[in-house]
């Protein structure tokens, strides 16, 4: 497919806060607030009750399950931050689509909906409870919230899902099925354990085509691409991971992460920008080659996901 | 929300009873996000209270299976559920009748 | 070979050559088909789980055979739902004559479908019963399900599973088209999967979705719908690859809209049906008077059958009365996240044949929604392109065209 596609507004929302106190507190090595037994001052609920967020659309139905509030936030968070503004949607609702990945769904929905049956002896499940079991059900309340009436799509796989979903963007891009896709996630790692940081994460992308964004005058993009990997056993290089080139070379050249098929990594959340020197050996051993347009080029993200943590971290080629 | 035992039969259901378990009701099983203490008889079911019609389908379920009695749909769909004071009205006139008792129309105190 | 596309690039046509189903009406296409034009029934008092306290006991449940149980064992296979797609996919891969062994040679991709799937119950070939009581482990276990097929059947590309509730049939196909056609792939083993289970009729008894008796489409007595189980299963590839064997249709065209209505109900003006049904004739490069089949969503409920309706003649306007139109869901109910892959067999089927299915249960059409439904007996019709819809849960839309393979793509001259 050729199309030009570019990540133009990124929303975050984690027990850490948004996007610049996630990757503020990544760096430091900080630890989420925990709700322990000792720990009553922290407000009781999901995500956005802990970090105190009320946006107005979070209004919208009697009830929602956290994971929906979470998109619902993240994604408001990827449009502002893409210079998107809710009347563009507005005009033209079918053109722009929402993707997510959801391997959990709303567990936290499903396990109120028992636990009210079993008070109930088993014989009359909650009805609106039970209109938010679906594994769509963020997206699609998402896309109630903002307007959003082009492809919605759900999806759950392996370990590398988030990766996989910006293919599965640039496909809806490229076809030209939408001009404008909110890619990414609203899961949760566990279901309501009282002594853990609150386990839920949203991240969500805004993925453009690269001419609708100029033609609307967004400001320079992160580059969709692919990382492409060679190996003697190939007869031609394979592609192995989504990447995105950044639109300048950064001052300070990291250590470069590469991810190889399915393999997925153990991450260190205090050390997250050191992740490259674990993969020199596998580079060194053949097992991994990287492409000559990968080792000459400067400003390559690469998407790592963490299947312990369920997130996506950044790690940059070197020039 | 439980289930009440026998004795419920017998229990008296004055309209100030079936007010306060109306609104129990609303908040904890229908995730009416204003509290109890909140909630007035005038109150729209729809447009204070947020039960849209999904919702108004639970809570007749609800209130049938708890009450005992039936709510047809041509009943539910009318006036009888605009808002808290005639839904507690309607459940009070069902009990009454399966009871084979005389309605009470008006709350005291 | 492959079609002008409009940077005079040659894209690759996708093929159908295989299929695969399991459903209420037996163990594969041919029984279903069979079923389907003699208009028989699968719906069937439950006899999974138990009964109390639903809305209806009917639903298009399968009773497992011994050859289906002994295939379990064999492959030792512990939850019904992988059983369903393994069975499926084998009678898919079979009737499309691929091996394992020429198979794993090629870019080979797996998209899926479902909408609940297992995630409420524990993982069995047959305790459907709601959970004990304590937290189930099940919510994530569609990446399990997933990793288990991609290795069973050597899938190298890409193995996702689609959850758009009731739409995911659907759209697994559409993505699986697309794959084939923009990203290289050679084969995609497509459709959907779902298994009933008491949580899910507890929740839809809730919900008033369950009509007391049977599903009624497009009647003025309709009143709701029934669930199914099973899978549907498309072989799609590329057109190079897809020499001696018969082929039997070309997915030609996807669509796919939200809503943005209701996290259950339709958005009645059917704004978002159309969307997706021009979408996927668009793709297709047919107009609406092209069309010589509509395979319904056609679910029975009062809403979905007017917007349906509504959206049908908004976009065919005359054509809507003349089209043959007809909805499978009443003979194996509504199979959920399968739904729209059995549905798309069967329209592949009509493309074959030439001929509709009947929509059971009608005595008399609903003259508010007049629409050519096809009642009674299986109806002999010309079809050269046919289209499938899914309207799902939280105002998810698909739609399909399947086009006779050596149809002529109507161009602008």
């Amino acid at each position: 497919m050729n199309c030009d596609i570019l990540l133009t507004g990124i929303g975050l929302l984690s027990p850490l806060g948004g996007k610049e106190s996630f990757f503020r507190a990544l760096g430091e090595g900080a630890e989420a607030p925990c709700r322990t037994a000792g720990n009553a001052s922290l407000p009781p609920g999901g995500l956005t009750e802990l970090l105190g967020i009320k946006s107005p659309k979070l209004q919208l139905a009697r009830y929602l399950d956290p994971l929906a509030k979470n998109a619902i936030v993240a994604l408001e968070e990827a449009m502002g931050d893409a210079g998107i503004a809710p009347q563009a949607v507005a005009q033209d609702p079918y053109s722009f689509g929402i993707l997510l990945a959801a391997t959990r769904g709303p567990g936290a929905t499903r396990d109120r909906a028992y636990e009210q049956l079993r008070a109930r002896q088993g014989k009359l499940l909650s009805s609106t409870l039970f209109s938010n079991f679906g594994y769509n059900v963020a997206a699609a309340t998402a896309a109630i919230a903002h307007g959003i009436k082009g492809p919605n799509l759900t999806m759950a796989g392996r370990s590398n899902l988030s990766l996989l979903l910006l293919r599965r963007a640039r496909q809806l891009l490229a076809t030209g099925r939408a001009h404008t896709v909110f890619t990414g996630f609203s899961e949760s790692l566990a279901n309501g354990e009282a002594a853990r940081p609150v386990p839920e994460w949203s991240c969500i992308f805004c993925l453009e085509r690269a001419e609708r964004a100029r033609q609307r005058g967004a400001g320079a993009g992160a580059l969709l691409t692919e990382i492409e990997l060679e190996s003697p056993e190939l007869a031609q290089p394979r592609p192995c991971a989504p990447a995105l080139r950044l639109p300048r070379a950064l001052p300070q050249p990291l250590s470069l992460a590469v991810l190889a098929e399915a393999e997925t990594l153990e991450l260190d959340l205090g050390d997250p920008l050191g992740i490259g020197p674990e993969y020199l050996p596998l580079l060194q051993a053949g097992r991994i080659k990287a492409t000559e347009r990968l080792r000459e080029e400067t400003g390559y993200v690469a998407f790592p996901v963490s299947a312990r943590h369920g997130l996506a971290l950044l790690g940059v080629a070197p020039a | 929300m439980s289930h009440q035992s026998e004795s419920e039969e017998n229990a008296v259901a004055d309209k100030e009873t079936i007010v306060k378990e109306l609104k129990e009701i609303l908040v904890e099983d229908l995730f009416v996000s204003i509290p109890v203490g909140e909630i007035k008889l005038e109150d729209s079911l729809s447009s204070d209270l947020g039960v849209d019609s999904v919702g108004l389908v639970e809570l007749v379920t609800i209130l049938e299976e708890k009450y005992r009695i039936e709510i047809s749909s041509d009943e539910a769909a009318s006036e009888n559920l605009r808002t808290l004071d005639r839904l507690s009205s309607l459940v009070l006139a069902k009990i009454a009748a399966r009871r084979g008792e005389p309605v009470v129309s008006e709350s005291h105190g | 070979m492959g079609e002008a596309s409009g940077r005079g690039v040659c894209l690759p046509r996708v093929l159908v050559t295989g299929l695969g189903s399991v459903s209420a009406l037996g163990e594969n296409t041919a029984q279903l088909w069979d079923g389907l034009l003699a208009g028989r029934s699968g719906i069937k008092p439950l006899a999974n789980f138990r009964r109390e306290h639903l809305r209806n006991v009917l639903a298009g449940e399968i009773r497992l055979s011994a050859a289906q149980r002994e295939y379990a064992e064999r492959h030792r296979l512990d939850s019904r739902i992988a059983l369903f797609a393994r069975l499926a996919i084998d009678e898919a891969l079979t009737d499309a004559g691929w091996t394992l062994v020429y198979l794993q040679k090629k870019k080979v991709g797996l998209v899926l479908g479902t909408s609940l799937g297992m995630s409420l119950v524990e993982k069995s070939i047959d305790q459907l019963d709601e959970c004990a009581g304590e937290q189930v482990e099940t919510y994530d276990d569609f990446a399990g399900l997933v990793e288990e097929l991609a290795e069973a059947y050597r899938v190298s590309g890409e193995a996702l599973v689609v959850t758009t509730a009731c739409a995911a049939g659907t759209n697994a196909i559409g993505i699986a088209k697309d794959m084939i056609r923009h990203e290289g792939y050679e084969v995609v083993l497509c459709g959907g999967v779902d298994t009933l289970d008491r949580m899910k009729y507890l929740g839809h008894s809730a919900l008033n979705t369950l009509t007391p008796t049977l599903i009624r489409p497009f009647t003025p007595e309709r009143d709701g719908t029934l669930f199914g189980e099973g899978a549907g299963i498309l072989v799609l590839e590329r057109e190079s690859l897809a020499q001696e064997l018969p082929t039997y249709a070309a997915c030609a065209g996807a669509g796919y809209s939200c809503d943005a209505h209701h996290i259950t109900g339709p958005d009645p003006s059917g704004a978002g049906a159309v969307k997706v049904m021009g979408q996927a004739l668009g793709d297709a490069g047919i107009r609406p008077q092209d069309v010589g089949h509509i395979n319904l969503h056609g679910s029975g409920t009062p809403l979905n059958d007017a917007m349906e309706y509504a959206a049908i003649r908004e976009l065919f306007g005359s054509a809507a009365e003349r089209i043959p139109v007809s909805s499978i869901k009443p003979a194996i109910g509504h199979v959920m996240g399968a739904a729209g892959a059995l549905e798309a067999v069967a329209t592949v089927l009509s493309l074959r044949d030439q001929r509709v299915p009947p929509t059971l249960n009608v005595a008399a059409p609903d003259p508010e929604l007049p629409l050519n439904l096809v009642c009674g007996e299986a109806r002999m019709a010309a079809i050269e392109h046919a289209l499938s819809n899914s309207f799902g849960f939280g105002g998810c839309n698909g739609s399909v065209v399947f086009s006779r393979v050596n149809a002529e793509p109507w161009t602008d001259l």
